[in-house]
């Protein structure tokens, strides 16, 4: 009787659901395929849509799984905004043929390293890789740029994730092109063996970890900005207390600059709704909305002169690394690869 | 019952006639019966393997990495040996302690024992990690009991993960081997305990030797569980084949590469079938859900044996069901969030697949049963079937859902369209849970009666209707709720599959999940766990209570 009753009032939910989506006309609804799952990209989705009476309409997922499910998809397919929290997945989309340019004339006000030359995707948030340590254990470590995670005094000192994880992949991309294909495989089989631990977690449990006292004084972790501000900006005081321990290090000053990544979108190349799906991109890196995706999840906005959330502002101004992201996405299987056979899970 | 009853000569004369002039049709239906649940998982395979040809790559990709490769094999064959090991050990003795034994709350505990099974493996490792770390309560508890003290939690290692699976896991074991000890197995441990064993001596033999085919059927169903688990073996850090499948597929984009790895897992997953096979030997497993049939009487164990006996259910329970609560209820407390009207919709799209792909699931398995059992399908031909009917089951689950991406093509754009190939690859994944149940249960209950009902009657449908299954009903309800408790916790195919506004819990704690913010999965994962605790409680009824 029960389950009766769920099923038909479940029946009815799906009858609604249809039955809205439907009401809109093609015109009045943007779909985007994203990866990226965080509150505040609904809000600012929500806020186009009280500003030009679009709905936007969200197909949350992994970003390799939804660039399955476009390319299966194909012209039928209902995505007009394809969005990655990785460069590496744009480049894939682009060269897959899932994207098509752009074309709007509201982006070009994001810096031209931050978007594709091409005009495929544009960055829509930054996010640096850079080191931190603990300030309550010992003194600032031996350390200024990702090359001296490997050196042999760093042993057992380096807390990092799996070689798998999508910024792990970038970072290494980025050091191909600043090392070279051999010298980047030095550095990866340098930093395997200096590893505190096997890695395990994300970048906030390397954190955690480093906290806890794992890899001892002087040891180091590797992770994004974002995360050390989800650690100071936590609901949990004793999370907010190891994010003030850390102290943060943007790697490469002297040299190339800090790794970025980027959060970036591109139109699909078969969107119903491309006028739609541009609109949405132009106001994706408006002021408006990278105040927000700055405030509330603490990236680094993608235009210029857009203040950062105060706890960024805190860890100083940086370079950052202004190679073509492009690249980083095209060498990615070759970082994979060297990543691989240096040890590093 | 004698009236049906047929001598050995008759019964050889009918089966000589039959194999003398076997109608077309007959020989059809067998065949469609033994062939569709591989058909299911054989048809979206070749749509990607046409698609993995037409794109290259493959085996380059193994240049280089073979000690990875072997490292990747031994990780997923270690953990889930040693889930199936522990599963085993902790699943049958605490089936002896609750099948004969009366100690303090007995059947509340038994019931305990048996909810592990509600929590998802995954959501079990965020919520192990989050207990353990140093924002956690024991390290917080650590830090104010001894404050100088520098001791630490590291989860972690394939030990870890194989022990972890392990307690996650055994109710496979504990729900299979309980019944059998109670009423198919009553017999020659009555035997036993005339001939003088009792009490530990029993239970190590004959008593171990009796469950292991029962045993060995629930540590199957477990080690392929851990074969197929990658949220956990990800967050723990282990290397494993399905960890090395998302790397080869998602990082290098090599889909011939990740075929090849998915492959390796696949004749893994069938080697512990025939390593299964081995160790039940000639014994056989066939689930006995609620019967007529009362069981002995419990024996009273001295209080302070009964107490341990207690303090063991607790015990194994901890770590796959209370330390996940306990987490997940200090995460709500310290991050409190309402519910919304997400989690609500998740909780109707978990149901929905529940209801639905379970019911076809079963539908599936039963069909595939009678047609090849009712058409002549004898118990030494149906090693193809069983082969067939657990294909799917030995797939990862994201492999056949990307089969079935490719096989879906545009018509995932709809929503009905994309909602039927989701149900279509969980269906593919779990009608074998469904029919290896169903299987058991003619094995033991209908096969005796088979003969004299072909004597009574020609006519296939009336055997089916008035022999076959009221024999089979009770199995039928204790088959649906298994496979209804893969379904509640399935996400590789939902995650891949679902339409644009379609969402379940599972898919709901992954995004969650996904945002490094562990602790926003303990709403979803509470209500995962809601959904498929009220399964196992009508699991664990319909195997514990006696008529």
């Amino acid at each position: 009787m029960i389950v009766s009753r769920m099923v038909r009032s479940f029946t009815l939910g799906i009858a609604l659901a249809l039955g809205t989506a439907s009401a809109f006309s093609q015109e009045k609804l943007v779909t985007v395929y994203t990866h990226r799952h965080y509150e505040a990209d609904q809000a600012i989705f929500d806020a186009f849509t009280a500003k030009t009476g679009i709905k936007v309409q969200v197909l949350k997922g992994d970003a390799d799984q939804l660039l399955q499910r476009l390319k299966a998809e194909g012209a039928r397919s209902p995505a007009d905004l394809f969005i990655t929290a990785d460069v590496g997945r744009l480049w894939k989309a682009k060269e897959e043929g899932l994207l098509q340019p752009v074309g709007a004339p509201g982006i070009a006000a994001v810096p031209a390293h931050l978007r594709d030359a091409e005009g495929f995707w544009v960055g829509l948030t930054k996010r640096a890789r850079v080191i931190v340590w603990d300030a309550t254990r010992g003194d600032s470590p031996p350390v200024v740029g990702y090359r001296d995670l490997a050196s042999p005094s760093m042993k057992g000192k380096v807390l990092v994730r799996s070689s798998g994880n999508v910024y792990n992949v970038s970072m290494t991309a980025g050091l191909i092109g600043s090392y070279g294909e051999a010298g980047a495989a030095n550095w990866a089989a340098g930093l395997a063996a200096n590893l505190a631990q096997p890695p395990k977690g994300g970048d906030r449990d390397q954190m955690k970890a480093l906290a806890a006292g794992v890899g001892g004084a002087g040891a180091v972790a590797i992770t994004n900005t974002y995360y050390i501000g989800q650690l100071l900006g936590s609901q949990d005081p004793a999370e907010r207390e190891i994010g003030a321990r850390m102290r943060v290090i943007f790697p490469d000053q002297g040299g190339a600059g800090t790794h970025v990544n980027v959060s970036g979108a591109g139109v699909t190349r078969h969107s119903p709704n491309p006028a739609g799906a541009r609109l949405l991109l132009e106001y994706l890196v408006s002021p408006e909305s990278q105040r927000r995706f700055a405030e509330a999840n603490f990236e680094y906005p993608v235009l210029p002169g857009v203040p950062l959330h105060p706890f960024v502002a805190a860890w100083g101004a940086f370079k950052e690394d202004t190679q073509s992201l492009e690249n980083l996405g095209r060498r990615s299987a070759a970082a994979l690869v060297l990543m691989d056979k240096a040890g590093w899970k | 019952m004698s009236g049906l009853a047929a001598t050995d000569t008759e019964l050889e004369g009918l089966s000589l006639r039959s194999a003398r002039a076997e109608p077309f049709l007959r020989r059809l239906a067998r065949a469609a019966g033994a062939a569709v649940p591989l058909i299911l998982v054989l048809v979206p395979l070749g749509a990607l393997l046409l698609a993995i040809a037409g794109e290259g790559g493959g085996l380059a990709w193994f240049a280089g990495r073979s000690g990875l490769i072997f490292e990747y094999a031994a990780g997923s064959l270690l953990s889930a040996l040693i889930a199936a090991g522990l599963s085993w050990l902790l699943g049958t003795g605490l089936a002896w302690l609750a099948a004969f034994y009366e100690f303090p709350g007995r059947r509340a505990l038994s019931l305990l024992a048996a909810l592990p099974l509600a929590v998802p493996a995954y959501l079990s490792a965020y919520a192990h990690a989050g207990f353990l770390d140093i924002t956690g309560p024991v390290s917080r508890l650590l830090r104010l009991l001894l404050p100088d003290s520098s001791f630490r939690f590291s989860p972690g290692g394939t030990l870890w993960l194989g022990l972890a699976l392990g307690f996650q896991l055994y109710p496979y074991v504990y729900l299979i081997v309980y019944p059998a000890l109670r009423r198919g197995l009553r017999a020659p441990l009555d035997a036993a305990r005339v001939l003088g064993r009792k009490g530990a001596g029993l239970f190590l033999r004959p008593g171990l030797a009796l469950a292991r085919p029962f045993a060995a059927a629930g540590a199957l169903l477990v080690a392929m569980e851990a074969l197929n688990e990658y949220g956990a073996a990800a967050h723990l850090g282990v290397p494993t084949l399905t960890a090395g499948l998302v790397r080869a597929w998602s990082h290098s984009f090599d889909l011939g590469a990740a075929a090849a790895i998915a492959l390796l897992l696949a004749a893994m997953a069938l080697g512990l079938v025939g390593a299964e096979r081995g160790l039940r030997g000639r014994g056989r497993y066939a689930s006995s859900p609620k019967s007529a049939q009362r069981g002995a009487p419990f024996q009273r164990a001295r209080p302070r044996r009964a107490w341990l006996a207690s303090l063991a259910f607790v015990l194994a329970s901890l770590p796959g069901l209370v330390i996940p609560l306990l987490q997940a209820a200090w995460w709500i407390a310290l991050f409190p969030r309402a519910p919304g009207a997400r989690l609500l919709q998740a909780a109707m799209g978990s149901l929905f697949l529940t209801l639905a792909a379970g019911g076809l699931a079963l539908l599936g398995g039963l069909a595939s049963l009678l047609l090849f059992r009712a058409f002549g399908g004898s118990p030494r031909r149906s090693g193809f079937m069983s082969f067939s009917a657990k294909a799917g089951y030995a797939i990862p689950a994201v492999v056949l859902a990307l089969g079935y991406v490719r096989l879906g093509g545009g018509a995932l754009a709809g929503f009905a369209a994309a909602l039927s190939l989701l149900v279509a690859a969980v269906v593919a994944r779990f009608v074998g849970v469904a029919n290896g149940g169903l299987e058991a249960a003619w094995s033991h209950r209908v096969e005796p009666y088979r003969a004299p009902a072909e004597l009574a009657s020609p006519k296939a449908w009336f055997r089916i209707r008035s022999v076959y299954l009221p024999l089979l009903r009770p199995a039928l309800l204790s088959s649906g709720l298994l496979v209804a408790l893969d379904l509640v916790k399935e996400l590789g195919a939902s995650l891949l599959l679902r339409p644009l506004g379609f969402e379940t819990l599972a898919t709901f704690a992954y995004e969650q999940a996904s945002q490094e913010l562990p602790y926003l999965t303990a709403l979803p994962g509470l209500g995962i766990v809601a959904l498929a605790g009220i399964i196992v409680h009508r699991v664990h009824k319909e195997y514990f209570d006696e008529g």
